[in-house]
């Protein structure tokens, strides 16, 4: 339980990053778990960029909305969080694998029960950019 | 009851979970075993273990003699007789069963099937089937702000299609309320309007708390679990009236059924072993029958007093947290009543009997269940948490997910006392 409600992640529930909607999102998806009532909408906005390949495409920004149990919200405001510190474009998070990114939230200890929750902002941030991506 | 003596019978409540002792409190999903069942399954298989019927040898008379020996002892437990049980894995095959056979082969476009909007989904499923292959209504018994199926609205559904009701389906016990059905008066009020019309009762969280009258209620199907009746899990039981019995075609042919087999024909045994095809699960009938001498050996009237009041205790406890709104019965009752606040506070009339057995699930104001459940986890308390099977209800009531804490045999008013400190962690990590 340590895992799940660290003090990193309870900060995170209560006052979560990048929380809202994106005006002049580039993709918006929805993701939810209906077991439970959760749903998340992450939107996604590229950087002013013209070339037609993918390999330039920069994320300018990202942001969710939702409602949920503690770690599905805090665990997807911490991705985004750590999503942008990369700084990775388009090519590069299309090549993350979910397992990449639920190291990348530190999210390896949470039970087996809470797998859904802890992978709902995930999948979400996974169908942007693979909707995104098939653009280029 | 000497709860003390009675933990000591299940092994698995000596379990240590997060260095803390375990709280069970998940009953309604399943009961724990007691050890005179396990022992039961396990000398069946290290003693008398065949295949039962068609065996000229000491084992398979012995297999077969315990295996009749269980159907009288659940038929007995559950006030039947013994060609009228079928033996099938659990509560959802047993309503599958009669959508499959009885419904199949007796309702028609124009006919109406009743149910509510509380059922368990395995109470709901097989008649949207039901409905969609025969072309039946289906047709649902509102439920009453503090969760109970509304009566005088199923009163006037019957009246209105006297004619064309052919089955009510309900809940005797919802598993997510806890509110309890008045099974003499549903009888009596459908056998009074739709004449032709049959009476199926969901009793999986009933079995195990309250006496089963079957025969004396006059319903035709009665669905039941074995593993939420202290048995084991994968069997259980269709009970259902002789008559009905007689006159419906199995489900499933094959071995075990048959009295002469041609290439293109076969006549089939009389019931209740028309119903029987294929090797049944003899150690599971022996185990349930083992939970019904276990349970008879309680006394069903003492078992229901004792879950009646954990039930009362746990409704007064939790209305002590001001985060917590129960779901379900809480307060005396009458139809539509005030809102929830005011039948708390009415709780503390020493009369306070809340319609309601078994279970309490509540919602934690700003917490999400799933979190709630994972807290008290981590205090070594284990109860349930989200939709628990009745997600049509969820909905109309605007839960997102709900906590449920059901009780056992074995809980004492102290696993209520260890759930309510398990709920100020909650507090304590959410605020």
């Amino acid at each position: 339980m340590d895992d799940i409600y660290r003090d990193e992640v309870m900060e995170h529930y209560k006052n979560p990053r990048n929380f809202g909607s994106l005006e002049g999102a580039d993709v918006v998806v929805e993701e939810s778990n209906a077991s439970c009532g959760d749903e998340v909408r992450v939107s996604l906005k590229l950087g002013n960029n013209q070339s037609p390949s993918i390999k330039h495409q920069v994320i300018k920004d990202i942001k969710f909305q939702g409602q949920g149990c503690a770690v599905s919200m805090a665990f997807t405001s911490l991705l985004i969080e750590r999503v942008k510190e990369e700084g990775w474009g388009v090519e590069e998070l299309k090549d993350k694998s979910e397992e990449d990114l639920v190291k990348l939230v530190g999210g390896d200890g949470v039970s087996p029960a809470r797998q859904k929750c802890l992978r709902m902002g995930i999948k979400a941030l996974r169908k942007a950019v693979a909707k995104i991506s098939s653009n280029f | 009851m000497n709860t003390n003596k009675i933990k000591a019978d299940f092994p698995i409540l000596s379990r240590k979970i997060n260095d803390k002792s375990l709280v069970y409190l998940d009953n309604a999903a399943t009961t724990q075993k007691p050890k005179q069942v396990i022992r039961a399954i396990s000398d069946y298989y290290e003693q008398h273990n065949a295949n039962v019927h068609r065996g000229i040898h000491k084992l398979s008379e012995e297999s077969t003699g315990l295996f009749e020996e269980a159907r009288k002892t659940v038929v007995g437990f559950m006030g039947a007789k013994p060609n009228e049980l079928v033996w099938v894995r659990n509560t959802t095959e047993a309503i599958n069963l009669v959508a499959q056979s009885w419904a199949r082969q007796n309702l028609k476009t124009g006919d109406v099937i009743i149910a509510s909007e509380l059922e368990h989904h395995s109470n709901l499923i097989p008649w949207q089937v039901v409905a969609k292959e025969t072309g039946a209504g289906l047709t649902f018994v509102d439920v009453t702000p503090d969760g109970q199926v509304d009566l005088e609205h199923l009163e006037m559904m019957l009246e209105a299609m006297k004619n064309e009701v052919k089955l009510v389906a309900l809940s005797a016990l919802s598993n997510t309320t806890g509110a309890e059905l008045d099974v003499e008066r549903v009888v009596k009020m459908v056998r009074k309007y739709a004449k032709n019309a049959k009476i199926l009762l969901d009793g999986a969280q009933w079995v195990g708390r309250k006496k089963t009258e079957f025969d004396r209620w006059g319903v035709d199907f009665w669905a039941f679990s074995g593993h939420k009746m202290y048995g084991p899990m994968g069997i259980g039981g269709l009970v259902v009236k002789r008559e009905v019995l007689e006159e419906t075609e199995p489900w499933l042919t094959g071995g075990g059924m048959i009295e002469e087999v041609e290439l293109t024909s076969a006549t089939y045994t009389p019931i209740p072993e028309r119903w029987d095809a294929g090797t049944p699960d003899v150690a599971g009938a022996v185990g349930l029958a083992r939970a019904c001498v276990y349970l008879d050996g309680l006394g069903m009237e003492k078992v229901e007093e004792h879950e009646r009041e954990l039930t009362r205790y746990a409704v007064g406890r939790l209305k002590e947290i001001p985060e917590i709104e129960m779901v379900g019965p809480v307060g005396e009752i009458t139809k539509y009543q005030a809102p929830i606040t005011k039948q708390i506070q009415n709780s503390n009339n020493q009369n306070f009997k809340p319609n309601r057995l078994g279970s309490v699930a509540f919602l934690y104001m700003g917490v999400h269940a799933h979190d709630v459940a994972q807290i008290l986890d981590n205090e070594g308390v284990a109860v349930r948490s989200g939709h628990h099977c009745t997600m049509p209800l969820h909905t109309k009531m605007g839960w997102a997910a709900t906590t449920r804490a059901s009780f056992g045999v074995y809980n004492t008013k102290s696993d209520v006392d260890r759930l309510v400190e398990g709920l100020e962690k909650v507090n304590k990590v959410f605020r």
